[in-house]
């Protein structure tokens, strides 16, 4: 009776803590745009209207729709990724004192992740076709179930594992890296708009032109342009 | 017993540091003064029997050589200035008050040796009533690195209007008091709409505007001891695509009128400030006006124009700017003009062109001072004018300034001669009417020559600077250059005319001099008035040696080294300003002093306790052309104790300064008879013995307590002064200047759970001087209270004053005043102060009644 007592406290004590810790806040959202949802980790579903400065925890899911676009910032280390439309991704963290590793489970969708070179703890990104682990660098990654997963190296570099035959890559600065569901990897030169851009910071606006020319006297043109929305 | 035959008349005259008039400045020191804050300083000038020509303050962070001039302003009899916040540090700070009359005469505050022992101001940290820092200078860097992570804003980042987050993240900062944390935007407290966690500060400001806005958060650790404040600014626009083209401009301005009576005279003054600042892509830009009823042509301007743009490679400025290009050439004076700073990293180019004086015709005697020459000669005298100065300058330098730098600087200054127009007023100068221009204001032409050296290294945590300038300088260039045929007499002793220019064993045929004086007139004007003569003395060989070279009369030199290193901050200084070093871009620069100081500031138990020690000589008569040299020596010592929260915070000081000349002997002149010469007709004794020494403590204790939900933040400080004389065996007759000087003040800062703020202040200050008649003492008494509604957007303070003099003066005034600030559509604001003063003079036996007031509207756009 005694050594179940213990047990039972003990369980408890652990449930309370593991509890605690999954409480924690790992992250931020720092913008939210457009169609992005959230689901935390005890939620059974995704709630539309995420906010900025809303705090994540270990285990949150992400989602971004169409037009949707979120940045997310990490406390430790100011780590930042930039989830582009049509993307579902679940963030985890690992606390420890120092620092928090970072796990980003991506089913689908594109991101950028600029992780602050890392003293301590890890990131890491895995996709249904790879795990992409990182020491400090900017790059893209492209995931597509089907297709397999893209990774563009903007600076530093990424080494990216396929799931399916275990081998290795290295991508480094300007460099796209390949991974395919049948375990297919390979790297080469990233060709000039083959890499996904900054998603500009809020929706464009069309832009009209008028254009009026002018002409002198002795034939002399010159054209007035007039921008407006 | 030959003695006893002399008809004597001992005259004795003591000497003072300064030529006083009868006048005295009457001053009361701030009480308290903290980091990054501005101080007001007053005075009233009393007993003056002629105009107040001008009153100026020199002030300085304690531990600097040189003073920086600023004018105070006159306001219905009692003289202000401001010591800008930069200058106020936990170094300390050390000011005086000179005033000029229109005849001459001087008189300064502190009276005794003010340039050597000015007034000295204890500089707390801020803390708010919750016992927070609000600016964290506390270390000798500035403040305890708080390892918190600004998330956002980023510093210069141009975030849309509604996606401004402010987020800093404490996850690599554990031991921050999350109680203690105060979040400002803008200078608004918006700590209560901040949501504080353990590991998160966030905060999404609402209804935010367009243009420049600025984030400060202040926090302590769990020991209470303050973390350096974090400080973002960031720029809130419309819509990013007006962030992506650009553009941040905001703006205020700021217009005043106030209507102050004192002893029944009012005077009235009114300004308007305005202030434009904006950022293009890679460009800033900024101007700022002040327009103020007190500008008088007659006077140096006040009014104030300035424009700016600044990028990482150039700078420009136009208007009124205060250049800095070394310590002695030029050091911040204000110069009218332009001035641009192109910053190559590599190669850099300062340069400054502009007017720092305009001209004054100052005023001519109404009548005639002396008839001369007969009844068909007048002559008029003429005073409080002043010429208008040029000045230009370039100083070329290489490297950043991050690990090296060296620079070369040449500094041009020249008075204009045909500024100052003889006819004026009616009366012209002619056959028959001469006007003369009385006192020492002659045109004068400077030059300055310099170089600095500064290197940097891990991570400035040693600093090693070197500062050399020397100097010509012409101090009447009224007739203009010297012409050829006359240098024969130019050199020091040579009055005959053979031809021949003879200086230091030289002779030099004036046919053998290859240039005219007047064709480098516009470099330099040479005639008797230079000076030095020769920058340089000769040795026996006639050539110039080390020695001769380090010391000449008009160079100057600076060397400066810090370390920062296990938790010590330690600095050596030393210096050499030649007796004849001067620079009119720098006019306030102490010459005819070497010396060095030793310092060094010792953070002990992680930085709970400040140990600061300080010691300094120097002396004069660098050249021994005077009857004595002088040294001064300095000892100070600092104590700062901040154990922690819950507990009170101790401040203390002390200071010892001795100034003892070599003199032994007393000067003693017979004066004989006329007929008698061996009859003694008086003696004149003179005893320019100095043997002194000013001992100086100051002690503050701070406290926060919590009483029935109530915060109070009690202050209870005192400072003593005391100056004494070591000299024995005076003449008799002999005057010490002794002064004493004690303070005490207790204050209490109350802070209510409502929005009610309470201030109490009482402090008695006894000054006594060994030259004036009777002691005299303030007694005052300041309470104040604040209430605000509508979230700050209303406040109303209201309170009372009371000050009290006896003695030397005594009166009694009585100060009761209103004010209110009303801030309404976001960008306007209104602030009115009705003031009511009653003032009884016991001495004159006078009574006043004096309504004053005040209105001040500002609009930020």
């Amino acid at each position: 009776m005694k050594k179940f007592n213990l047990i039972t406290i003990f369980t408890l004590v652990l449930l309370i803590v593991s509890q605690g810790i999954s409480q924690d806040k790992i992250a931020l959202i720092l913008k939210a745009r457009g169609k992005t949802s959230i689901k935390r980790a005890q939620g059974t579903e995704f709630k539309a209207g995420v906010a900025v400065g809303t705090p994540l925890y270990s285990k949150d899911q992400i989602r971004t729709g169409d037009d949707g676009y979120a940045v997310i910032v990490f406390l430790d280390d100011k780590t930042q990724i930039k989830v582009r439309e049509n993307t579902e991704m679940v963030i985890s963290g690992d606390r420890k004192p120092e620092a928090i590793s970072k796990q980003i489970a991506m089913q689908f969708g594109t991101l950028k992740a600029e992780v602050t070179p890392l003293k301590k703890g890890e990131f890491t990104i895995a996709t249904p076709t790879s795990v992409a682990s990182v020491k400090g660098t900017v790059f893209w990654v492209i995931s597509d179930p089907v297709n397999g997963d893209s990774f563009y190296g903007v600076s530093g570099s990424v080494e990216v594992t396929n799931n399916e035959s275990g081998a290795t890559i290295l991508v480094g600065a300007n460099q796209t890296g390949k991974s395919t569901p049948n375990g297919d990897t390979g790297v080469e030169t990233t060709e000039t708009g083959d890499a996904p851009e900054d998603e500009p910071d809020e929706e464009t606006e069309t832009i009209n032109s008028l254009r009026i020319q002018f002409q002198n006297s002795s034939g002399e043109t010159k054209d007035l342009r007039i921008d407006y929305k | 017993m030959r003695l006893c035959k002399i008809l004597c008349l001992v005259l004795i005259m003591f000497l003072s540091d300064l030529v006083f008039a009868q006048a005295k400045i009457l001053h009361s020191p701030p009480r308290e003064v903290y980091t990054n804050t501005p101080v007001l300083i007053e005075s009233i000038i009393e007993g003056n029997r002629v105009g107040v020509q001008k009153v100026r303050m020199f002030f300085r962070e304690t531990g600097q050589s040189a003073y920086i001039e600023g004018e105070m302003s006159e306001y219905m009899g009692v003289y202000k200035a401001m010591i800008p916040a930069e200058y106020v540090s936990d170094n300390g700070v050390e000011y005086l008050i000179v005033a000029e009359f229109t005849d001459g005469s001087m008189c300064a505050y502190p009276e005794t040796d003010p340039y050597n022992v000015p007034m000295y101001l204890t500089v707390r940290r801020k803390t708010d009533t919750s016992g927070n820092a609000l600016s964290a200078n506390f270390d000798a860097q500035g403040g305890i690195p708080s390892n918190a992570i600004i998330l956002s804003p980023e510093e210069g980042e141009i975030v849309p209007a509604e996606e401004v987050l402010v987020a800093v993240s404490l996850f690599t900062a554990p031991d921050v008091a999350l109680q203690s944390i105060i979040v400002e935007l803008d200078g608004k407290n918006i700590t209560q709409e901040t949501e504080i966690t353990e590991d998160l500060i966030s905060v999404r400001p609402k209804n935010m505007t367009p243009g420049i806005h600025t984030l400060k958060m202040a926090m302590n650790n769990r020991l209470g001891d303050p973390f350096s404040p974090i400080v973002v600014h960031f720029t809130v626009v419309r819509k990013i695509e007006e962030a992506e083209r650009f553009l941040d401009v905001s703006s205020r301005i700021t217009a005043e009128t106030n209507s102050e009576q004192v002893r029944g005279v009012r005077q009235n003054i009114s300004q308007i400030r305005g202030d434009l600042s904006g950022q293009f892509d890679w460009l800033q830009f900024n101007a700022q006006v002040l327009q103020t009823s007190l500008e008088d042509p007659n006077k140096q301007p006040k009014n104030r124009l300035t424009a700016s743009l600044t990028s990482s490679f150039l700078d420009l400025r136009f208007g009124d700017v205060n250049p800095r290009f070394s310590e002695f050439g030029l050091n911040g004076k204000r110069v009218r003009g332009i001035e641009a700073d192109l910053k190559l990293k590599y190669f850099n180019f300062h340069f400054v062109t502009g007017e720092t004086e305009r001209v004054v015709p100052g005023t001519i005697s109404d009548v005639p001072d002396t008839l001369t020459g007969g009844v068909d000669s007048l002559e008029y005298s003429r005073t409080g004018y002043t010429y208008s100065r040029r000045l230009w300058g370039f100083r070329p330098y290489f490297g950043s300034g991050k690990h090296f730098q060296f620079g070369l600087s040449f500094l041009k200054a020249l008075d204009d001669t045909l500024s100052v127009k003889k006819n004026y007023g009616g009366i012209r100068d002619a056959s028959g009417v001469n006007i003369s221009m009385d006192g020492s204001n002659k045109p004068q032409d400077n030059i300055v020559l310099g170089s600095d050296l500064l290197l940097s290294f891990d991570n400035r945590r040693f600093i090693w600077k070197t500062d050399f300038a020397v100097s010509y300088a012409n101090r009447d260039i009224t007739g203009g250059p010297l012409g050829n045929e006359d240098l024969d007499t130019f050199a020091p002793g040579d009055s005959v005319r053979n031809d021949t220019l003879s200086f230091q064993g030289m002779d030099i045929a004036l046919k053998d001099i290859p240039f005219d004086l007047d064709d480098i007139g516009w470099l330099f004007i040479i005639n008797q008035n230079i000076k030095p003569f020769f920058p340089i003395d000769l040795d026996s060989t006639g050539k110039v040696g080390l020695y001769s070279f380090l010391n000449m009369p008009s160079s100057a030199f600076k060397t400066f080294l810090t370390l920062n290193y296990f938790n010590n901050y330690f600095t050596f200084k030393y210096q050499r300003v030649g007796p004849e070093f001067v620079s009119l871009g720098n006019p306030y620069q102490r010459t005819d002093v070497q010396g060095f100081q030793v310092a060094d500031k010792i953070r002990l138990f992680s930085n709970r306790l400040f140990v600061t020690l300080n010691f300094e000589q120097l002396r004069d008569n660098l050249n021994k052309d005077k009857s004595g040299t002088t040294t001064t020596t300095t000892f100070s010592a600092g104590i700062s104790l901040y154990p922690g929260e819950g507990l009170p915070t101790v401040n203390f000081n002390t200071m010892q300064y001795s100034r003892k000349n070599d003199i032994e002997t007393i000067d003693t002149t017979f004066y004989y008879n006329d007929l008698v010469p061996t009859i003694i007709d008086s003696i004149y004794l003179r005893d320019k013995r100095e043997s002194n020494m000013t001992m100086r403590q100051d002690i503050t204790i701070s406290h926060l307590i919590e009483f029935g939900g109530v915060k109070h933040n009690i202050n209870i400080s005192y400072a003593n002064s005391d100056r004494s004389d070591r000299v024995s065996g005076r003449i008799d007759g002999y005057q010490f200047n002794s002064m004493s000087t004690s303070m005490i003040s207790f204050g209490v800062n109350s802070t209510f759970k409502f929005p009610l703020k309470t201030s109490l202040k009482i402090s008695n200050n006894k000054n006594e001087s060994g030259l004036a008649a009777e002691p005299y003492s303030f007694l005052s008494l300041a309470t104040q209270a604040q209430y605000d509604f509508l979230k700050g957007q209303i406040s109303l303070i209201g309170g009372y004053n009371l000050m009290n003099g006896s003695g030397l003066v005594d009166f009694s005034q009585h100060n009761v005043f209103i004010s209110a600030y009303y801030r309404f559509l976001k960008i306007h604001s209104l602030r009115g102060r009705l003031n009511d003063t009653l003032i009884s003079d016991r001495l004159s036996d006078e009574k006043f009644n004096d309504l004053s007031f005040s209105l001040s509207y500002s609009v930020e756009l």
